[in-house]
């Protein structure tokens, strides 16, 4: 990658980079290992960088890459996959200032974290405003698919939240 | 927070961060391409160290039993069933070496690709395995016999079965465990994913 085309890459990973911050909130429990899944999603990107021809939107390109590292992450060592809510660690990667947000996210959180891997990512991907189009694209669902599953996914959450 | 909606207003509230700048860019790539090699010289090590002993075994009885045809004999059929191996190793080490785990690709295109290529190569694994595992015995307690058991082999059968049998039940028992650990399980994980995503196609 040239010092061109490497000050773009940082330009447009820094209008982004709470993709990354926000995936490895959801998968990993553990901050050193998110800490450590985060610079291998950096890594990733930037390794893949020259080959993105901006067919999608960078936003999206960079949740495919950052969930396919992850998984691949998850797979390859075995990390400790979020089992329970992220209580002691809300603070550390996102500045949530309001104690309100911060409990509502609290609850969030723990609700996201009884979902599968892939519900995880079709949720997160659903939060940050994908389209059903983004999201299918994203994980190889079909579009009707993403539909159906998000009803099933809000309902679930929504209970969860409710109980809370 | 009854809603999901209502989640959605709260996930997207206080998004700022810091920014990454260029030169924490360039420690984070300098740091993952030094793993990244670590990575790969262990795997190097770990996949052909093993293979370069047999080689080396092989080649020096060759020469060492020059004329002795049955002996030279297994030996190259030693060497002729681990050539394959070897080069499916080189292969793998290659695509591993430039690979890259943060694919463009769907989620689930991506998974299929690792699966179907975890897959064809523990097939290909369990085929040289039993294959490869009684002939690498047998040379092995050649070698034992011939190198350093008076009168070889031929002079103690019955030890010479011992041995091959305790050696078959030693590879045995690592395949097994590395069979587990290395393809079974990850294939597992990956196939329930897969069929996850399957089901909502």
């Amino acid at each position: 990658m040239d010092s061109e085309q490497e000050a773009q890459f940082v330009k447009e990973l820094n209008q982004h980079t709470g993709i990354i911050h926000r995936v490895c909130r959801i998968y990993f429990n553990d901050p050193v290992d998110r800490q450590d899944v985060f610079q291998e999603i950096v890594y990733q990107l930037w390794k893949s960088y020259p080959s993105f021809k901006g067919e999608s939107k960078f936003s999206t390109w960079m949740y495919t890459v950052a969930l396919n590292t992850t998984f691949s992450q998850i797979r390859k060592e075995e990390r400790s996959v979020q089992q329970e809510p992220l209580y002691d660690h809300l603070s550390e990667i996102t500045p949530y200032q309001q104690s309100d947000t911060e409990e509502q996210m609290k609850l969030l959180y723990s609700a996201i974290n009884t979902l599968s891997l892939v519900d995880k990512a079709i949720v997160l991907l659903y939060l940050e405003d994908n389209s059903y189009e983004e999201i299918a694209a994203v994980t190889g669902l079909t579009k009707t698919n993403v539909s159906v599953r998000l009803v099933r996914i809000k309902r679930k959450l929504e209970e969860k939240l409710k109980n809370d | 927070m009854k809603s999901l909606d209502e989640a959605k207003k709260c996930w997207n509230a206080n998004r700022e961060l810091k920014d990454l700048p260029e030169n924490a860019l360039r420690e984070i790539v300098r740091q993952r391409v030094r793993k990244e090699k670590k990575v790969l010289f262990e795997y190097f090590w770990a996949s052909y160290f093993w293979q370069f002993i047999i080689y080396v075994a092989m080649t020096r009885l060759i020469i060492l039993f020059w004329g002795d045809w049955r002996v030279v004999s297994i030996c190259f059929v030693g060497i002729l069933i681990y050539v394959p191996f070897t080069t499916i190793f080189i292969k793998k080490f290659t695509w591993m070496a430039g690979k890259t785990n943060g694919s463009s690709q769907s989620l689930y295109s991506n998974l299929k690709v690792q699966w179907d290529k975890m897959n064809d190569f523990f097939v290909f694994k369990k085929r040289f395995d039993w294959l490869g595992i009684p002939v690498s015995c047998f040379i092995l307690t050649l070698i034992i016999f011939k190198l350093w058991v008076p009168g070889g082999w031929e002079e103690h059968v019955a030890g010479a079965l011992i041995v091959y049998l305790f050696a078959i039940a030693a590879f045995l028992t690592a395949t097994v465990m590395e069979n587990k650990k290395k393809f079974k399980e990850p294939l597992y994980k990956l196939g329930l994913i897969i069929k996850e995503i399957e089901r909502g196609q």
